[in-house]
């Protein structure tokens, strides 16, 4: 990290380089992922691949924010790990709508929910794969994904510069 | 050294006593709040009746009301109503004359779970409705199923849902602490100091399995402490039972770890190690779907999934007062698994010291 700082890279492009790797690993996956469901286990894909792009990119953008956060706020890499787990996995499968319906559940946690990334991409993923392109689910999903990412990664820039100065 | 740091001690139970706070409400498989549309091509009384009684019912607190097939469309499509149900025009007239009267229900494929719930409340409805116009003008009884669920008398989904989130959170600690542990003290550059001491290899993986284990009992007496004290579980059967099956899934996630340390050089590696256990073992443990339901090879897989036998477990002791050979019975994998994932542990552990 002091060798990184040394160099005359600012924070955007800190930040920058730190993303883009995890950010292409991820469509990647996406991509082997979304090819296994159709053609391995033939879930129909009713919507558009541009829209799915532009969906898991705000996404993406979104959970590597979370995890930006989480790697400036912990001091070292076990203490990252644990919270990381703690803050993307259960949330993901208990929160997401994924299993349970979120209408269903009182009123502080579905606030809550709002929050949560995950929602989003799988009420998206839900549609694009099952029923096609539909714009009054799509266009909010992809609002709120961008509004999550801008949140997530302004946090996280401001958690680095408050590291890099104290 | 795992509680020195202030950091690393909250991290330890914050999250475990947030996520017993927090998940038990979410977890419902009831349907509440939920938008039903209607389309009425009838107009007749029995249908204006049966709509007046979808509209009592807690899951469709919003009823909206449709005009056209293209509404129809949309409204599924657009995820505005979670069900539409559709009277055909000629269904008064049916239902006055005592034939059959169909209605039509339409449903969202994509919320398959709480759209078949939903459909169940509505066929639930309309059938009470057929069978009281049924009973005023024919008086013969029917017979009638009544259902009563032992353990479970008043079907609260918390108590069906807490011995399994038990489970699944107190995975998430011990998995991590062991899993990571052998790569934080190698690029902490204090594995050769152990190295050299007079340690065995053994007595190095006894060290990091037991504070593992501690850790793993300390977070399981608050979530039983929760379960009990804030959600009203009864733990019906015997706290030493419960205990015991801990310990024994402990060192059956303590085997998982330490083999993924093992492996593992790196913490990045190893952390990736445990999320790639975690993830197919939660899907696979009867969690979010019954084992009984997957493929047989899959069923034979999970097997080996320790989450799939604790589950159980926590399960019996919660809700119903199982005795010792059933814990037993249950518990015995998780002992055999321990047994082989800590065997291949100390043999990996060895080759890459020797």
């Amino acid at each position: 990290m002091e060798a990184l700082l040394s160099s005359p890279v600012n924070r955007a492009e800190l930040l920058l380089s730190k993303l883009l790797p995890y950010y292409l690993l991820g469509m990647l996956s996406m991509a082997v992922i979304t090819f296994c469901a159709v053609f391995l286990m033939g879930v129909p894909f009713r919507g558009s691949v541009l829209l799915l792009g532009v969906v898991t990119t705000f996404f993406l953008l979104s959970v590597l924010g979370i995890g930006l956060l989480i790697s400036s706020t912990t001091r070292d890499q076990f203490n990252s790990a644990q919270m990381a787990l703690n803050v993307a996995f259960l949330p993901a499968v208990m929160l997401s709508g994924f299993l349970f319906e979120i209408a269903s559940m009182p009123a502080p946690i579905r606030a809550f929910t709002y929050l949560l990334p995950p929602r989003y991409f799988v009420s998206s993923l839900q549609t694009l794969f099952l029923s096609g392109n539909v714009g009054s689910i799509l266009w909010p999903d992809i609002l709120f994904l961008m509004g999550t990412s801008a949140l997530f990664l302004s946090l996280a820039a401001r958690a680095t510069t408050r590291r890099l100065d104290g | 050294m795992l509680f020195n740091d202030p950091d690393g001690r909250r991290l330890i139970f914050l999250p475990v006593i947030m996520q017993t706070l927090l998940f038990p409400f979410a977890a419902t498989l009831e349907v509440r709040n939920n938008t039903l549309a209607v389309f009425n091509e009838d107009h007749g009384r029995a249908s204006y009746e049966l709509v007046q009684r979808f509209s009592q019912a807690a899951a469709f607190t919003n009823i909206i009301y449709l005009t056209s097939d293209r509404e129809v469309t949309e409204a599924i499509d657009a995820q505005k109503a979670l069900a539409v149900v559709r009277f055909p025009s000629d269904f008064s007239r049916h239902v006055e004359q005592g034939q059959p009267a169909p209605l039509q229900l339409l449903l969202d494929g994509r919320r398959s779970n709480s759209s078949q719930i939903a459909a169940s409340y509505i066929q639930e409805i309309a059938g009470g409705y057929f069978a009281e116009r049924g009973g005023l003008r024919s008086n013969e009884p029917t017979s009638q199923v009544m259902v009563r669920h032992r353990y479970n008398p008043n079907l609260e989904y918390t108590w069906f849902i807490l011995p399994s989130l038990v489970a699944i959170i107190l995975t998430i600690g011990s998995l991590i602490t062991t899993s990571l542990s052998v790569a934080r003290e190698r690029e902490r550059g204090t594995f050769d100091q152990l190295l050299v001491s007079p340690l065995t290899p053994e007595m190095i993986m006894l060290g990091k399995a037991i504070p593992s284990l501690l850790v793993g009992l300390g977070q399981a007496t608050a979530i039983i402490l929760g379960a009990v004290l804030i959600y009203h579980v009864p733990v019906e059967g015997s706290l030493i039972l419960l205990y015991a099956s801990a310990i024994m899934y402990f060192a059956a996630l303590v085997g998982f770890g330490l083999l993924i340390s093992a492996i593992c050089s790196t913490q990045q590696q190893a952390f990736l190690g445990a999320f790639s256990f975690m993830m197919p073992a939660t899907l696979l443990s009867g969690f979010t779907a019954p084992v009984e339901n997957m493929p047989e090879w899959l069923q034979t897989l999970t097997w080996f999934n320790p989450i799939r036998h604790f589950i159980v477990i926590v399960k019996s002791i919660f809700l119903k007062d199982v005795p010792a050979d059933f814990v037993f019975h249950h518990g015995l994998p998780l002992l055999i698994i321990s047994v082989c994932t800590l065997t291949a542990a100390t043999v990996i552990f060895r080759r890459r010291l020797g």
